[in-house]
């Protein structure tokens, strides 16, 4: 594929991706009379953190034990910086001194 | 990078009211003090810290097969997971229509981020509603959802316990707030740190040490599970969350991106049922 063509893709997929992302904001539907729409953050947050902890072959160890770590800071101080800073930073040290 | 976030951590202004601090993005909302601008600048650091790398990687990779281009597609297409299979596709050499197909499929998820958020933005005119779409990911839909329910939110709360002048205060306070300040400043702090990301990666290569670079894309993953911890309220969010990160675990080798977008409706419609069958 040549550098024109792989511009004339790009603008496809710009096409494509751009359509969900607007058509629900023009839609004569009022959503929130949907309940499930509430769920949605949970299950949303849910759905993209865990396939990064495990897959189907397993659990990723040190992510596991930072995500862990994570969870408790954000439940016990409800601060989004220190959770976010203490989880990378653990599994930058687990990684660093392998200790798994 | 890693220190540079604990001294940004540590240099937060003290806390001036005492109430707003419980979380950071609560303390965030002193309207009085900041405008929406401020707020989700702050708001969009990690995102920023998340995206750089990742964009970066993107970037480095991504030079080697479609050069110039790759700075295009960020700009264009704006979606991580479906720029990395994109690209894979690319070096393949799968057919254009597979390529965009594959794109429309991975990025279909969009479409419930989008119908959350407008229950925030939809008495915008038409033309702000076009520029926030075009913004609206995996991260700046987590921030934004979170942010503009606390935002709103504290803007009741203020405004209920003056009975007295109700109509005047909620007026003037519902006004002082801009949803689409706040999602527009989001979405574009985000934007450029992904394109500008890309763009580094493309013209210096890796410049951030291995070690670092591995290690921040995690930023994404913990924030994700912070706004997790924090939106769950009762029991049957905890069946919500469980049920979501299950089937996407399971799905996610087979279907990128399908697999958040069937977790998120089995777990939705799962919850709903419940919530019918015992009330809520």
């Amino acid at each position: 594929m040549d550098q024109i063509e792989v511009t004339l893709v790009i603008l496809g997929m710009a096409a494509v991706t751009y359509l969900p992302r607007v058509l629900p904001f023009f839609t004569k539907i009022d959503v929130q009379r949907y309940i499930f729409l509430k769920f949605i953050p949970v299950a949303i947050f849910s759905s993209l953190a865990m396939p990064d902890l495990m897959g189907v072959e397993g659990v990723h160890v040190s992510r596991m034990v930072a995500a862990v770590i994570a969870v408790v800071v954000a439940y016990k101080t409800r601060r989004m910086f220190l959770t976010v800073f203490m989880a990378v930073f653990i599994l930058y040290l687990i990684e660093k001194l392998e200790v798994f | 990078m890693v220190v540079e976030l604990e001294q940004r951590n540590n240099n937060q202004p003290p806390p001036k009211n005492q109430n707003t601090i419980k979380t950071f993005i609560n303390h965030s909302s002193n309207f009085g003090e900041m405008s929406e601008f401020k707020i989700a600048l702050k708001h969009s650091i990690p995102i920023v810290l998340g995206y750089l790398p990742v964009s970066m990687a993107f970037g480095v990779i991504a030079a080697n097969y479609i050069g110039s281009n790759s700075v295009l597609m960020s700009a264009l297409v704006f979606a991580g997971a479906s720029q990395f299979a994109a690209l894979q596709l690319f070096i393949l050499s799968s057919s254009a229509i597979f390529i965009v197909f594959t794109t429309f499929l991975i990025n279909l998820r969009h479409i419930l981020m989008s119908s959350f958020l407008n229950t925030y933005h939809k008495n915008l005119g038409k033309l702000k509603k076009v520029a926030i779409a075009f913004g609206i990911t995996d991260e700046t839909f987590a921030i934004a959802s979170n942010g503009l329910k606390d935002l709103t939110r504290d803007l009741e709360s203020s405004n209920a316990p003056n009975t007295s002048n109700t109509s005047n205060a909620s007026k003037e306070s519902k006004a002082s707030f801009s949803p689409f300040k706040y999602q527009f400043t989001l979405n574009s702090v985000s934007y450029l740190s992904w394109v500008s990301g890309t763009f580094l990666g493309f013209v210096a290569g890796s410049m951030i040490p291995e070690e670092i670079l591995n290690v921040l894309p995690f930023t994404l993953t913990a924030l994700f599970l912070y706004l997790l911890v924090i939106n769950i309220s009762e029991k049957r969010d905890v069946g919500v969350a469980l049920i979501a990160g299950a089937i996407s675990v399971m799905l996610a080798g087979i279907a990128i991106g399908w697999n958040i977008f069937i977790a998120t409706l089995v777990a939705c419609f799962v919850g709903s049922e419940i919530e019918r069958k015992i009330g809520g």
